[in-house]
Formats: structure tokens, C-alpha cells, sequence
């Protein structure tokens, strides 16, 4: 599904080059789970936006089911990501004037599904993800697990092939972390690839690969125990 | 998708609740202004477009040999001739007019009587309120219905009697036969009373209206078919010649066709112009410019604000691209946002405009500008423009800057916008800017005013009074019985008057032609006036025996038609005398400041042919002097209402035109202000809530107020220095061009008031940046460095 050769990312202000990704060697099966760690500021956020088509790489190719999509347009790029990707992040990112059913149905406007799939779609997730009694309520009257929960079900209403999640039970309490580690899980288990940075070791090992970083650089990819 | 973003809209703009209010008001404001400033080019645009035949119907006017300079009368015998000789001319009328005393019981009132040819409510529609119209009875008279009210109150005044008078109490009785609707304010031809042209007098006698001297107030041809108009033109010419044989003095060079639809519009430009003047064009298109300028203040606050709180919606922008939308629909989505309030603005400016059209025609007395969408197409399809293009000009760049941001530079969180961006800044310079060029003319016309009213003209209008007199006789016992009164300095006897009464004359100087006005006086007018004689002897007594062929000129005279010759001694030729230069007077105001200083002659006339009498006393015994005046005309002239004045009233309606300026300058100038101070202190708020920790810092470090306040604003100096230096500028060049417009002798825009405007300008810049210091000195410290 993803395929990196040399990928690299440099950011240059007018006295400082930083660079966050350094000929990144990377592949990732159709089916995977994959964690990415390392310490702060290695590069692992950088990697997902780059392979989330969020933000371009400066060096290097990124194929993505077998298309060169490092150099594509924003417009193509878009395009791409709203067919075929999904995004969970630290900080839910949920749109504060959107109610819950809002959120959840807003990547549905972007690819014109008709309004009664929409429905459809929303209730179900809602209802699989045990929110539909919130589905009123704004992001600030939720719970952080509920937000999450709902950033969950906003990612995966398009039915992506991919799921970009960054640090997805960073801002939980443990047991609202595991809940949705155990919806990652189910999504994977149902087919869905999923490409996950995180600090925990402990929500790593749910995925069946760990890619760690430094510097920019891949340096070790482990298969989890329990798939060697 | 757009039920999405009206509803993100909507919930956006209910959680930035100050942000939508400013921006509301503001563009609803500048919305009101450009509804009433259409209004008003409508109006003005609208005059005589209501009669039927409108596009068939020319008035006649000519353009004099020599000078070229375009009159609107016509000489009375050419509508005579027109229809038989032309083939073209399906009809002819004429309207001539002059002041008359028309009496019924007690009410006694001067009035102007309009003289009209049989045919004038067959050319023109000037419906009929009852009775009949009877244009070919001589002892018919048709009235308006405000006059029927004057005279008449609840009566009905059709079968009724006025008794007219003319210089001698000989009365000439009309019978109202009907009464007209009141002619529209966006009407050229006005009138309260109408009567056969037949009964037009001169002095006391009738006119003679087939001699090709005479010269009718206006003449109107209608046309079998409006293209028609070259040919008849070309036809007139032949004119020319009986004219100028009769006329010597005033040859005609060339007549010509004016639409009356086109009349009003050019009438300023026009001599001897007695119809009703259109709206100024400065009044219009000064009307526009302000409306623009609000407008254009509105959409740049707008931006400037949107920006400054842009970095509330990044996040959302950022999410919205990564779920799949590109910048185009997030721009379309900010928009839509955008096209929301000024939809809601729109609402406001429609309600505010009736009442802003109710202050204009308030303000100005010619206009009659009512507010209706349903019934106007045209103001619905100008609204929707102007919706469109606000919406455009407001919101496409703060779409176009706050969704052009890479999501992965908004996740990473080290994006910071708004508050003193350089684009904030430019923003901001800009209403300033605009904000004191307003108030620049504001404060020029206010000026301007006051220089109006307390200049020196060149003679003294501060405490003369006078009365207009029938006769010669009249003038004498006036005089002795002025002359008792304690409070009266001096009296003088004139023919005519400054301010009132010249006479406009052809005079041939080194065998050329010039044209000059004339003004005959008594030996003691100069004296009176105060008109101050800075070469020559001035007036001598007439002497029994000699001739008097000796004249003064004003010093415009001797600078354009003597040049550059010594002017005492200098003969020209006028109605075949010669008349020899005796001195040179100091330039004064002839008239009122919307005339340029002419060429003037004065010449002194023996006392029968005086009809003035002008009065010098202490300005603050004037009122008591006019009274005594009034008093005396009840005794001498009981027939005629009396026809005093105060020598100020020359020029009043110059007065009102800058004191109108003024006040409408000043208004919009505080509107733009309004707008422009709210701006500021968002602008400066959101500045202060990024630097409020550096500040506290500061403030623990031991900064003192004025170095905390120049942090905060200091990148606002620069801006604001060069945007006063525009602003003044651009207002001095504003006010000169408004100015320039309108009249032609004006006190400018002085340094010394652009210099108090830009002072005031700063001050209240300075108050409302000083609001926010002083917020930011109040604030808890340990509060402030918790602050991120």
C-alpha cells in the first residue's frame, strides 16, 4: 500500500535547516497495523503528515497503491486523501461549531455522499461507537474518551483504506485509551490498514509492526511477539 | 453543503458576537449611505422625465455672439413663428414670470406669478386637483394646492378672486378657475400661480410679446418625433437675423435644442437659467465618493478584523483540508460566511436609509428622496450588485489568507497570525487615512463657513439693512423717515444693489466687445457701503448742467478689460455714449460666493431712478432698524407686503451649502471614526493578548507605562504617521475639488485646519489605544504569567 524510497523533509527558516525526515526507507503492507515511535522531535509526526499527503516531502518518492503521490498537486492530493484516508490525532481536532452528528458527517459533504447514505452512515457509527445519545452535543460538552471516540468514527465514515493516527490515546486516561485502541484493533482486524504514532509501548503492541525512529532516520522495524 | 456553511456561519458568528456586531453596524452604516447616495443620483437624474412627451419635448436656448456663453431664455416671437415655419415643430409654449403682490382679504403676500402660453398643460402633465384649467381666459387664474391653503385654508378656492399687483396700485383681478397638484421637487418648471401669457406686465404696462427683444423665462418646443431635433435645430438658425437686428446688444449666435430630461442636470451652467436649478453634481458625486469611502472603510475593517481573529478558525481550516476540502471550497465557505453578515448588514442599512434619506431632505431643502424597494427594480438590482461586491471586497483576501495554510504547519501549533500584521497594519493606515480625509473636509467646509460669514467682501454686509421700493416717491419719504430714527448712521439711495440688483452689459472697449455688469448708484452708496474707491476721485456730485459720463471700475475690470493700461482716463462706448474712467474701486463679493468677482462699472444716477434704499447702523441695532423699516412700509405702501432684507442674506444660501457640507462631512466623518476606532482597539486587543505575558514580564522587570504603551503600539507608529500625512492630503485635495465645485470665491482647506483635524484625529487614536494600556497596567501579574 506504501511504498517510501529515500523520503525526506527539511524545514529551512532563513538561518536554521532542520531535517525531520532523513531517506526514509519504508513499506507498509495492505492489512498492517504499524506503530511508529521514538522520542520527541524524531521525525514520527512529520512521517505521518508527509504519508498522509498533509504535507509534501522535499526529497525522496512516496508511491501510494502504486501511484507517485509525493510530487501530486494539492488539489490531486486532497482528492487522494479523501477517498482513501482517514485521521485520528492526539488533540481530536473536532470542529468546536460542529455538534457530534456534524463532525462525523462533514468528510461525507467533501466526497458528495447523498444525504440519506450520510444519515445512515452517522447513526451506525454513532450508535457502534456508544455516542448516539451525544450526537447533539458540541466537542466541548464531551469527555476526552467520547471525543476521541468520535474523532474515531469522523475518520473512519469515508471507509478509508488507511487510517493515519497520531498519538490517539495521548490526551486519554487509560481506560478511555484502551477503548479505542480496541476500536483500532477491530477496525484492523476488519481489513483496515493503520499506521499509528504513539509514546506507549503499551498501545504500540496492539499493531503487529513497530518502526522506531531517531533522528529522522527508520532505525529498527520488530514484528509484535505475538505475530512472530 | 451550503446548509453546512450557513449553519457554521451562523454558530461562528453567535460565539464572536462584538466581532459581527462592529462589523454589522459598520457596513450597515456605509450600506444606508450607498442606498441614499443611489437615491440621490436617481433624483437627480429623475428631473422632468415624468411628463408624457418628455423625449419630444426641447427647450429653446442660444448661445450669445462674442462670448459664447449659453443662455436659457429665448426671445418670446420665435415660438410664435416655429410651428408654421418648421415642419418638424408639432407645438410651442413659453413661460415667463416676475414677483407680484397678490392680495385676497388681509392676506397680502409677495409672490412670483408664472405667464403661460394657452398650449402649457397640453405640452407639459401638470395634473389638475380640481376645477378647470383655463389657460385661455386672461381672467382666469390657476393656482397650486399649497397656494390654496395659503390663501384659502380649508376653502374651497375654485370661483374665488386674487387681486395682483404690479409697481402702482393698479389691481388687476383674476378668478381662480382651478387648482394644480403642486409640481414635483424633481420638476424644472416650477410655479404657484399660472395665468394667461397676456397678462405678464412691464412696469405697469403689458408686454409685448411679438417684438423679437423681449426675451421669455424659458421657451419649449415639441417635436413630431424626438430624431427630429438636428433638423429643427438647423431650421432655427434662420432666426438669427431678426433677433439680432432687434437685439444689437445680445446677438444671438447659434440656437439650440436642450431635452428637457437634460435640462436640470446642466442648468448651473447656463445664464439666465429661470428654471429651477437640478441637484448639484458636487452633491451628487461628493454623495458617492463619501458612500464609497464608508464603504470601502467598512470592507477594510471587516478584513482587517476577520484577519486578526483569524487564528480562531485555523484549526477548523486545518481539519477541513484534511478531510478532504481544498482551498477553493473552504474560500467558498468563508464567503458564504461573509455574504451572511452583509446580508444582515444589508437588512440594517436598509432600515437605516429612511431615516438617513429623512436627515438629507431635511438637509437639503431642493430634495425630496424617498426609500421603497418593492416598487424599485432599479435600487434591488444596485443592491444585489452592491452585495455581491461588498461581500467580494470584504471577504475574498481574509478568505483567501486564512485558508491558504498548510494543515500540517496549523497541527504543529506554531502558526500565530493577526493582530499587527504588516497586512493588519496597512489595513488600518488605510481608515485612518479615509477617516481624516473626512474629517479634513468636515472641518474645511465648517471653515469655509465661518469665513462665509464673518470675511471681509469688500464692502460692509454686517449692518446694512435696506428695502426694495416701487418708485422714486416711495424712496423719498422712506428716506426722511428713516433718517429720524436715532439708531440709522447714514442712508443712500441706489438703483441697484450688491448682492440684489445689476444689470449685465455689452460695451465696446479699443473696437472689441466686452461684457461687464453695470451698476447704477447715488453719490452717497460708496460712502455707505464701505466699497473702498483705491484709485481716482471716486463719485463727484452730478452737476445740474454736465452730462454724466464718468464712470468707476472695479479692479477685476481694469486687470481683464483694460489690462494692462492705466485705467483713470480710459474711454469705452456703451449704448452709444462714451464713457471715461474716473477711478478704480477695490474688488468685492457682487453677489454671493457661488459667482465669480466680474468685471464691474459703477455709474452714478440722479435720485429719480433710485428703487433702493440702504441703511447703516450699529450691527446690534439692525433687528430694531428693520422693524422700524417694516413699520414705515405699512404707512407708505399699505397694498404691498414689504420687501426689506438684511444685507447678511446675500449670502445665505452659500451658508447653508457649507454649513450642509459640513454637517454631513462630519457625520460620515465620525461614522468612518467609529468604525476606524473599533478596528483599532480589536487590532490592539488581540496585539496585547499575543505579547501579554512579554508584557507582564516587562511590567515585573519595572517597565513604566509609556514603555509598555510603546510596546504595544509601536508597530502601529509608522503607519499612522504616513496614513495622517495621506489622509490630511487627500483631504485638502477632496475639500479643493468640492469646494472648487461649487463655488468661486471659498476660504480652501488652510494648513491650520488640516493641522487641527489631523491633531483630533490623533487624540482620539491615542484615547482609544490608551484604553487598552490602561487595561493591560490593571492586570494581575501572576495571572498575566501564567498567560500563554
Amino acid at each position: 500500500m506504501i511504498k517510501t524510497t529515500n523520503l525526506s523533509k527539511v524545514y529551512r527558516t532563513e538561518e536554521v535547516e532542520t531535517t525531520a525526515l532523513n531517506e526514509v526507507d519504508l513499506e507498509i503492507k495492505e492489512g498492517e497495523f504499524v506503530s511508529v515511535m521514538g522520542p520527541s522531535g524524531c521525525g514520527k509526526s512529520t512521517l505521518l503528515n508527509v504519508l498522509g499527503m498533509i504535507d509534501s516531502p522535499s526529497g525522496g518518492d512516496y508511491h501510494f497503491m502504486g501511484e507517485e503521490v509525493g510530487r501530486l498537486s494539492e488539489r490531486k492530493r486532497s482528492n487522494v486523501r479523501k477517498h482513501n484516508l482517514g485521521f485520528v490525532f492526539q488533540s481530536f481536532n473536532l470542529i468546536d461549531e460542529l455538534t457530534v452528528y456534524e463532525n462525523v458527517e462533514l468528510p461525507m459533504l467533501y466526497t458528495k455522499v447523498p444525504a440519506a447514505e450520510r444519515k445512515q452512515r452517522v447513526e451506525e457509527l454513532l450508535e457502534g461507537m456508544n455516542i448516539m445519545h451525544r450526537r447533539n452535543h458540541f466537542p466541548q460538552q464531551l469527555s476526552g474518551g467520547q471525543q476521541q471516540r468520535v474523532a474515531v468514527a469522523r475518520a473512519i465514515v469515508n471507509r478509508p483504506k488507511l487510517i493515519l493516527a497520531d498519538e490517539p490515546t495521548g490526551n486519554l486516561d487509560s481506560a478511555n485509551g484502551d477503548e479505542v485502541m480496541k476500536i483500532l484493533s477491530q477496525l484492523n482486524s476488519e481489513g483496515t490498514t493503520i499506521l499509528m504514532v504513539t509514546h506507549s509501548q503499551y498501545c504500540a503492541e496492539f499493531g503487529n509492526r513497530i518502526i522506531r525512529m531517531l533522528d529522522g532516520q527508520v532505525v529498527t522495524e520488530n514484528l509484535v511477539k505475538q505475530y512472530l | 453543503m451550503l446548509r453546512n456553511y450557513l449553519k457554521i456561519a451562523l454558530r461562528h458568528l453567535r460565539r464572536n458576537g462584538r466581532y459581527m456586531l462592529i462589523n454589522v453596524l459598520g457596513l450597515g452604516l456605509a450600506l444606508a449611505f450607498c442606498i441614499l447616495s443611489f437615491t440621490n443620483y436617481r433624483f437627480a437624474h429623475s428631473y422632468d422625465q415624468w411628463h408624457k412627451d418628455t423625449d419630444r419635448i426641447f427647450r429653446v436656448e442660444f448661445d450669445k455672439a462674442g462670448n459664447h456663453i449659453l443662455h436659457g431664455t429665448c426671445p418670446a416671437t420665435l415660438t410664435e413663428v416655429a410651428p408654421a415655419d418648421i415642419p418638424g415643430v408639432e407645438a410651442a409654449t413659453r413661460i415667463d414670470s416676475r414677483g407680484l403682490t397678490v392680495k385676497q382679504g388681509e392676506n397680502v403676500f409677495n409672490e412670483q406669478v408664472h405667464f403661460v402660453d394657452e398650449n402649457f398643460l397640453d405640452v407639459f402633465d401638470f395634473p389638475l386637483a380640481r376645477g378647470q384649467a383655463r389657460l385661455n381666459d386672461r381672467n382666469a387664474l390657476l393656482i397650486t394646492e399649497s397656494m390654496a391653503v395659503k390663501f384659502f385654508g380649508d376653502q374651497n378656492p375654485v370661483g374665488q378672486q386674487l387681486t395682483l399687483y404690479a409697481d402702482e396700485p393698479t389691481p388687476m383681478v383674476l378668478t381662480i378657475s382651478g387648482v394644480l397638484k403642486d409640481a414635483p421637487k424633481n420638476s424644472s418648471i416650477y410655479f404657484n400661480f399660472l395665468t394667461h401669457l397676456g397678462n405678464q406686465l412691464q412696469a405697469d404696462g403689458p408686454v409685448v410679446y411679438d417684438s423679437w427683444k423681449w426675451f421669455v423665462d424659458a421657451a419649449f418646443l415639441r417635436l413630431r418625433h424626438p430624431s427630429d431635433v438636428k433638423k429643427v435645430e438647423q431650421a432655427l438658425q434662420v432666426y438669427r437675423a431678426p433677433q439680432n437686428q432687434a437685439n444689437l446688444d445680445w446677438p444671438v449666435e447659434r440656437y439650440r435644442l436642450e431635452p428637457i430630461a437634460e435640462m436640470a442636470l446642466h442648468a448651473r451652467d447656463i445664464r439666465w437659467n429661470n428654471l429651477r436649478n437640478g441637484t448639484p453634481p458636487s452633491s451628487v458625486w461628493g454623495n458617492i465618493v463619501v458612500a464609497i469611502m464608508l464603504l470601502l472603510t467598512a470592507c477594510l475593517n471587516f478584513a482587517n478584523t476577520t484577519i486578526a481573529i483569524g487564528n480562531r478558525r485555523l484549526r477548523e481550516m486545518g481539519v477541513r483540508k484534511v478531510m478532504g476540502g481544498t482551498q477553493g471550497q473552504l474560500m467558498r465557505q468563508l464567503l458564504a460566511e461573509t455574504f451572511l453578515i452583509c446580508l444582515i448588514a444589508l437588512a440594517l442599512g436598509m432600515i437605516l436609509a429612511t431615516p438617513t434619506a429623512d436627515w438629507y431632505n431635511a438637509t437639503w431643502k431642493h430634495l425630496d428622496l424617498h426609500i421603497s424597494y418593492l416598487d424599485n427594480p432599479q435600487l434591488l438590482l444596485f443592491l444585489g450588485i452592491t452585495i455581491v461586491g461588498t461581500t467580494l471586497l470584504a471577504g475574498a483576501y481574509p478568505a483567501f489568507y486564512i485558508s491558504a495554510f498548510n494543515p500540517s504547519s496549523i497541527f504543529r501549533g506554531t502558526l500565530r497570525f493577526g493582530g499587527a500584521s504588516l497586512f493588519t497594519r496597512i489595513m488600518m493606515g488605510m481608515q485612518v487615512a479615509i477617516s481624516l480625509m473626512a474629517l479634513v473636509v468636515g472641518f474645511s467646509f465648517a471653515n469655509n463657513a465661518e469665513v462665509q460669514r464673518t470675511a471681509d467682501a469688500g464692502y460692509n454686509r454686517q449692518s446694512l439693512v435696506g428695502v426694495e421700493l416701487p418708485n422714486v416717491d416711495a424712496f423719498r419719504e422712506f428716506r426722511d423717515a428713516i433718517q429720524q430714527n436715532p439708531k440709522v448712521e447714514a442712508v443712500a439711495g441706489t438703483r441697484h444693489h450688491i448682492g440684489f440688483s445689476f444689470r449685465r452689459i455689452n460695451l465696446e472697449y479699443k473696437s472689441a466687445t466686452e461684457e461687464s455688469m453695470w451698476l447704477e448708484a447715488g453719490k452717497d452708496y460708496l460712502p455707505l457701503v464701505e466699497t473702498k474707491v483705491i484709485k481716482g476721485p471716486g463719485f463727484s456730485p452730478i452737476s445740474e448742467t454736465a452730462s454724466n459720463e464718468e464712470v468707476l471700475v472695479n479692479e477685476t475690470f481694469a486687470k481683464e478689460i483694460l489690462q494692462s493700461q492705466e485705467p483713470v482716463g480710459q474711454v469705452f462706448t456703451f449704448d452709444s455714449t462714451r464713457y471715461r474712467i474716473a477711478g478704480v474701486v477695490k474688488d468685492f463679493m457682487i453677489d454671493s460666493p457661488f459667482d465669480p468677482v466680474t468685471p464691474v462699472i459703477m455709474h452714478q444716477v440722479p435720485e429719480e431712478q433710485f428703487r433702493f434704499c440702504i441703511v447703516k447702523t450699529k450691527p446690534e441695532d439692525l433687528h430694531a432698524v428693520y422693524a422700524n423699516l417694516e413699520e414705515i412700509w405699512k404707512k407708505i405702501l399699505p397694498y404691498k407686503p414689504f420687501n426689506g432684507f438684511y444685507q447678511s442674506e446675500v449670502i445665505a444660501d452659500a451658508l447653508e451649502v457649507s454649513e450642509n457640507i459640513a454637517n454631513t462631512m462630519l457625520v460620515f466623518s465620525l461614522a468612518v471614526l467609529l468604525l476606524t476606532i473599533s478596528g483599532l482597539f480589536a487590532i490592539v486587543s488581540l496585539n496585547a493578548l499575543k505579547m501579554f505575558r512579554a508584557l507582564a514580564i516587562r511590567r515585573v522587570l519595572g517597565a513604566k507605562v509609556g514603555h509598555i504603551s510603546f510596546q504595544l503600539n509601536r508597530n502601529f507608529l509608522i503607519v499612522l504617521f504616513f496614513s495622517v500625512i495621506a489622509g490630511g492630503v487627500l483631504g485638502r485635495i477632496f475639500a479643493l475639488a468640492l469646494m472648487n465645485s461649487i463655488y468661486k470665491i471659498h476660504a480652501g482647506a488652510p494648513l491650520l485646519v488640516i493641522s487641527y483635524s489631523a491633531l483630533c484625529m490623533l487624540l482620539v487614536l491615542m484615547l482609544t489605544a490608551g484604553v487598552k494600556v490602561w487595561q493591560i497596567w490593571r492586570m494581575n501579574l501572576a495571572e498575566a504569567l501564567k498567560a500563554e
